[in-house]
């Protein structure tokens, strides 16, 4: 478990850096996180969410800070982490923040579907019916995703045999503006 | 400058928004197009698994097969493939593959009790002939037996069907297709004398609307399923209707679509044929040249054990069938009105009615497919030969469009398991143990004395469990398939028979499957691309394959091993003196060598397999033998098509190589060119001239219509067990998951096995998605978990659980009731309740 106190090293630095690179990604919260900069200046990695998650999603990621772990399972959006915090680095504010995130699903070129593989794994899956296939001329059914009802909660991404649907971050605009400033 | 964790991921935070505002991520770039490698050897193959027969370019590095993808010349998918056949080339690696054989021993011996220690194939081999000589001497050729495979080869279910019919003189060999395509076998066997379908799969252009009966072609067959969907999007006014007991993905493109209470199949199908006739509908020149009507024996009973209640009570037996009129036809199904089928079925009459004007429009052109709902069924013949009924009366049948198709759920059920003669009652190409002259003719090819092949029919699939179980079949051989999680009843039948100290239990296999450590002795196999090989599919297609790489380890095919074994008998020890006095030359020889060397199977010398890219393949079997092995095993069985008094025409077949060239070819292959349409002139070349249509597997050239009534089901549920089970499978996963669920990705898209349930039915017994429960028959328990969403959506009242999870095995809740007529399980209807966990 990382310390977020510690100082970097290089090439740790790198490595991060690296990362940055190859995912544009930040790590993902979990549900009803404080934007990114709040987040990490609040949470004192005390790992409760961790174990307070019945789905095992949540891992600690770089520096201890909890992030999610599709490949584990799906959010449930049960809220049983955010009792567990404490210091508030996760918190249902009704009026700023009504929905856990904003993340949603993106299937991506390597979807099977989309390569004249009838594979319907994603679909399956979706309990929101974000994902349904349409029946198509000339092959296979295509995935149609919805982002409006989309909920993010990661239930497509383990499942697809060949990696091809991931989590598409999305931070609100009050965040991104904020970070940007 | 030092910079903390936290200060550095904050950093990390902002540049990450900054560049991922507005722009779209990269999908990974895992594309089929991404195995392309020059280094790779492609070369044609047929998938492992389904009926459909899809054509895959096997791609080959460094003795591994390493990539498959869609065949684009394959007629049958052009290119197309599902997510099992793109991870085919995972198959045949799992981490727990067999290499050597495995004996159960203790202190160095075999016994029973004992645990699996590797051994050589000598020690394997001679362990085995012991006991299977035991049982020979003690109680004769029925207390040998084998069960087989609708996956196995041409040539491997030829070399099996061959050394038990006529080496140890046992008709006890039974493929799984038992399981699978029986019923449509007896069907096509009473209706029209010749088995397999009369249609092809260009009838999924040519018609204008579909009618599936029990079969999910969108999970279970779905490349043909997209031939499907295009021409219902394409041609104006193509409507699709769906039939099943519960609601699942084919209901996607379903114009109607019908939920039917379990078994009232039987009455829908008759209530068609009424409309049909009521409304004078029917092709009148076609029945009056080429049907006739008959009737069938009722109430039958259920196939199970004789002691059970509902075998005594039954007042008929067997399928014996008596001519009647078209009039006494029309009375019979006269009662069959639309009132009745809707207070049977619970089908909504204006459904119904749609149904039946379809079927009665004599300008649309029909094509209605079934698999499993129809012929896992305990009136499985009954119910195809209805279906037939309602084409006939029609005149809908043997031409483009026109067209009642069976669809396989095996790649080689039709191939291996029915043509090469591998059920308990058959010898090749349609022949009958039953009947002399068939023995005749096969004894003569094979050149063995008269008599030699038993007249009794053997031991069929669930039969030969019962027999296992009360210590009458004692030594037995299982190849290529996964029985003891297949099988129904296995706590009440399966299990106890290969566990019965009595027995000694050999499973081929390539990995330890539950049949294979239920048994006594495993035998490594080689699978697939490890072998050449050819498959049979669906619509009549042979196709060939040649050997890609080599078998793990020690790891050989099941036709190696046969006729291996065989090298183990002495004919004196097989066959007694009359047959051997007939045959004196053949005193002092293996069976091997009396059955296998000849002069026939022999006869091709072994030859350097190329392609047309100058690629040279291996042949394990050949160069190990000393002959090409393969191509006798075919050409021998070819001569059962072209030695003159063939009893039974039109299953003629095309030399060896043209298969090696071709993209697979249709049967009967007449004067190079294959059969797209049976029994119709001009399509067919064994219909004369002026004649129209023959349906010539009858003397007469009349198909049957047969009339057959509403039975209920072995077993509904009551107060007890409150709701019908049906058992079936999932796009991912093929048959017991043997091979699929070793594939990590194929895992992933579906671990685990659940139980389908309608939300009402689980709120009713305070059941959460998801939850744990107990699904419980008379003869077993299930742990599983609930499923309220999702592709399958039953109606109130019946559940759905698939069986390719050897962790749930949904055969401990199944009945062993058989259609008595086809003795085909039905795995769709028994009666079940669902508890907390």
């Amino acid at each position: 478990m990382g310390n977020p106190s510690q100082p970097v090293s290089l090439s740790r630095r790198s490595f991060f850096k690296g990362r940055v690179h190859a995912s544009a990604n930040p790590a993902m919260r979990p549900p009803w996180a404080l934007s990114e900069t709040q987040f990490v200046d609040t949470c004192t990695t005390c790992d409760k969410c961790l174990s307070a998650c019945n789905e095992g999603i949540l891992v600690p990621g770089d520096a201890g800070f909890p992030t999610v772990d599709f490949q584990n399972g799906e959010c449930t959006f049960c809220g049983d982490c955010i009792k567990v915090c404490t210091p508030g680095a996760l918190s249902i504010n009704d009026n700023e923040t009504p929905t856990p995130w904003q993340h949603y699903a993106e299937i991506g070129s390597g979807c099977l579907s989309a390569n004249g593989i009838t594979c319907r794994v994603c679909g399956d899956r979706c309990d929101t019916r974000a994902i349904r296939f349409q029946l198509a001329v000339g092959g296979v059914a295509h995935p149609i995703l919805d982002t409006s009802t989309c909920t993010g909660c990661g239930a497509c991404i383990a499942p697809c045999p060949v990696g091809a649907v991931k989590i598409q971050h999305v931070q609100s605009e009050e965040h991104q503006m904020e970070e940007r400033s | 400058m030092s910079i903390t964790r936290r200060d550095f991921i904050k950093t990390q935070a902002a540049l990450a928004a900054a560049t991922a505002a507005g722009t779209t991520l990269a999908g990974t770039s895992v594309q089929a197009s991404s195995h392309i490698d020059d280094d790779i050897r492609w070369d044609k193959g047929a998938c492992r698994f389904c009926g459909t027969g899809c054509g895959v370019l096997v791609g080959t590095k460094d003795g591994r097969v390493v990539a498959t993808q869609g065949d684009p010349d394959a007629p049958v998918n052009k290119g197309l493939n599902c997510i099992k056949g793109y991870f085919l080339s995972k198959i045949m690696y799992g981490k727990d593959r067999l290499t050597m054989p495995l004996l159960r021993k203790k202190n160095g011996e075999f016994h029973k009790e004992g645990q699996f220690e590797e051994v050589s194939w000598d020690e394997a081999f001679d362990v085995m002939a012991t006991k299977w000589k035991e049982a020979l001497k003690k109680k004769g050729p029925t207390s040998v037996g084998m069960f087989g495979s609708g996956q196995w080869t041409v040539w491997e279910g030829y070399t099996a069907s061959k050394f038990m019919k006529a080496g140890l003189r046992s008709n006890n060999i039974d493929p799984n297709a038992r399981h699978c395509m029986a019923s449509a076998v007896g069907a096509f066997m009473r209706a029209f004398g010749i088995d397999e379908p009369m249609g092809c799969y260009d009838d999924l252009e040519h018609a204008d609307a579909f009618v599936l009966w029990g079969a999910n072609m969108a999970e279970m067959h779905p490349i043909l399923w997209s031939r499907l969907t295009d021409t219902r999007l394409t041609k104006p006014g193509c409507e699709v209707h769906v039939l099943s007991t519960f609601e699942h993905r084919s209901f996607e493109l379903a114009d109607n679509g019908m939920i039917f209470t379990p078994q009232t199949d039987l009455a829908i199908l008759n209530y068609i044929a009424n409309y049909i006739i009521e409304n004078k509908a029917y092709n009148e020149d076609f029945i009056g040249k080429h049907v006739n009507f008959t009737k069938t024996v009722t109430d039958i009973g259920y196939g199970l054990r004789p002691e059970h209640p509902l075998e005594k009570a039954k007042t008929g037996t067997g399928g014996k069938l008596t001519k009647i009129s078209f009039e006494d036809y029309a009375a019979s199904v006269a009662e069959y009105t639309l009132d009745k089928a809707h207070e049977l079925s619970g089908v909504p009459k204006d459904k119904l009615e749609r149904l039946a004007k379809l079927y009665a429009d004599p300008n649309k052109k029909i094509s209605s497919y079934w698999t499993m709902g129809f012929n896992q069924h305990t009136r499985g013949v009954w119910v195809n030969g209805l279906l037939y009924n309602v084409h006939l009366l029609m005149g809908k049948i043997s031409e483009p469009g026109n067209s009642p198709f069976s669809l396989t759920g095996q790649p080689s059920a039709c191939g291996t398991a029915r043509e090469v003669g591998t059920f308990a009652h058959r010898l090749p190409a349609d022949l009958v143990v039953m009947k002399e002259a068939h023995r005749d003719y096969a004894e003569k090819i094979w050149n063995l004395p008269k008599g030699t092949i038993p007249p009794k029919p053997g031991f069929h699939a669930v039969l030969q469990h019962r027999k296992l179980k009360d210590g009458v079949l004692n030594a037995y051989w299982v190849q290529c398939t996964n029985n003891m999680q297949a099988a129904p009843n296995m706590n009440e039948e399966g299990l106890p028979g290969y566990r019965n100290p009595e027995n000694f239990i050999a499973v081929s296999d390539p990995y330890p499957t539950v049949t294979a450590m239920a048994a006594d002795l495993i035998l490594p196999t080689a699978m697939w691309m490890e072998k050449e090989g050819a498959y049979g599919n669906a619509e009549r297609r042979t196709q060939f394959w040649r050997q890609q790489v080599d078998a793990p380890g020690e790891a050989q095919s099941d036709m190696w091993q046969v006729m291996e074994f065989a090298k183990r008998f002495k004919i004196e020890e097989v066959w007694p003196e009359e047959l051997l006095a007939q045959k004196p030359e053949h005193r002092g020889k293996t069976v091997y060598e009396v059955l296998y060397e000849n002069g026939q199977v022999n006869k091709f010398p072994v030859e350097t397999i190329t392609d047309n890219a100058g690629n040279v393949y291996n042949n394990s079997e050949s160069k190990h033998f000393g002959y090409y092995v393969q191509k006798g095993m075919f050409e021998e069985y070819r001569m059962f098509n072209s030695i003159p008094g063939v009893p039974k025409k039109g299953h003629e077949m095309a030399p060896f190589e043209t298969y090696h060239n071709a993209r697979g070819l249709r049967w009967p292959v007449i004067d190079g060119k294959e059969t797209l349409w049976r029994f119709r002139e001009g399509y067919d070349p064994h219909v004369e001239a002026g004649s129209e249509v023959q349906f010539y597997g009858k003397p007469d050239k009349k198909a049957n219509i047969i009339f057959a009534p509403y039975e209920p089901a072995a077993e509904s549920p009551d107060n007890e067990y409150d709701l019908w089970l049906s058992t079936g499978r999932v796009l991912e996963h093929w048959h017991s998951g043997s091979m699929t669920r070793r594939v990590p990705e194929l895992y992933r898209a579906y671990p685990d096995a659940k139980v389908y349930m309608h939300p009402e039915d689980a709120k009713a017994r305070g059941f959460k998605r998801g939850q744990e429960v107990m699904v419980q028959s008379r003869r077993g328990e299930v742990k599983t978990r609930v499923e309220t969403r999702g592709r399958n959506k039953p109606p109130m009242g019946l559940v759905y659980m698939p069986w390719f999870d050897a962790g749930q095995l949904v055969n401990k809740l199944t009945l062993d009731a058989t259609d008595p007529l086809s003795k085909e399980t039905d795995f769709k209807k028994c009666a079940v309740r669902v508890v907390r966990a």
